[in-house]
């Protein structure tokens, strides 16, 4: 398989996700304080929850990431169908992580943090529509990639 | 199922080796193998014609139909 250059479409897509990914940065620093220049205050305080909230973003454009990827499979002569059903689990696989991450893993980490890890009365979740609109928009997605894989494979039959 | 492949025949009437015709029309031996073992779902037209090209025939010398009436209650997989 020859390596082309990256097409259009892909370096597009990672100029954005670049872009998307350091206003994230700045959007929760800035929301947390941590730029804040004069030292010590809550920001230094809340670093862990820093990170933690950046969690379901990161798989988020990991997501967008995976959709540039597809534009480059196909540049570097993979078929159509392969690198969309490639593309379509890897996005669905981050969308899920991303939104359980949102829903379950960020709220329930915020809250340990919160109270320094002395107390855990179960998970703490965040049902908010987004959240469960893009699990199962990436659900969706795996289910399609598996649908196109077997088609695929039943087109594999034919000579 | 009762459609079968009669390659084999075709091949041996025109005194053709397999891997010479797998290779003038761009398959691989081991796809042609399959074909000739009617062990794929089908066949695609350009196939179809490549072959027909290759080895002076129709489509009717490379396919016999044996009938089934149970054909017409067979689905789609």
């Amino acid at each position: 398989m020859t390596k082309a250059a990256l097409p259009a479409s892909a370096v597009v897509t990672r100029i954005v996700v670049l872009v998307l990914g350091l206003a994230l940065f700045f959007d929760q620093a800035g929301a947390l304080q941590m730029l804040h220049l004069e030292g010590a205050g809550p920001g230094v305080m809340m670093t862990p929850v820093y990170w933690v909230s950046l969690l379901a973003p990161v798989f988020y454009l990991a997501a967008l990431w995976a959709a540039s990827n597809v534009f480059v499979r196909m540049a570097n002569g993979e078929a159509f169908g392969e690198a969309m059903v490639r593309g379509l689990r890897e996005i669905g696989f981050c969308l899920m992580i991303g939104a359980f991450c949102a829903a379950v893993v960020t709220p329930s980490l915020v809250y340990l943090i919160g109270n320094r890890f002395t107390e855990m009365r179960g998970a703490q979740f965040d049902l908010g529509v987004e959240n469960v609109t893009l699990a199962l928009v990436g659900t969706v997605l795996v289910a399609l990639a598996r649908e196109g894989q077997k088609l695929k494979s039943n087109l594999d039959e034919f000579v | 199922m009762p459609v079968r492949v009669t390659l084999d025949v075709m091949l041996a009437r025109r005194k053709m080796r397999a891997r010479d015709v797998a290779e003038r029309i761009g398959l691989s031996e081991t796809q042609l193998s399959l074909l000739r073992t009617g062990k794929v779902r089908g066949m695609r037209f350009d196939t179809l014609s490549k072959l027909c090209l290759v080895l002076d025939c129709a489509p009717g010398d490379l396919l016999e139909y044996d009938r089934d009436d149970a054909d017409l209650n067979s689905k789609d997989e």
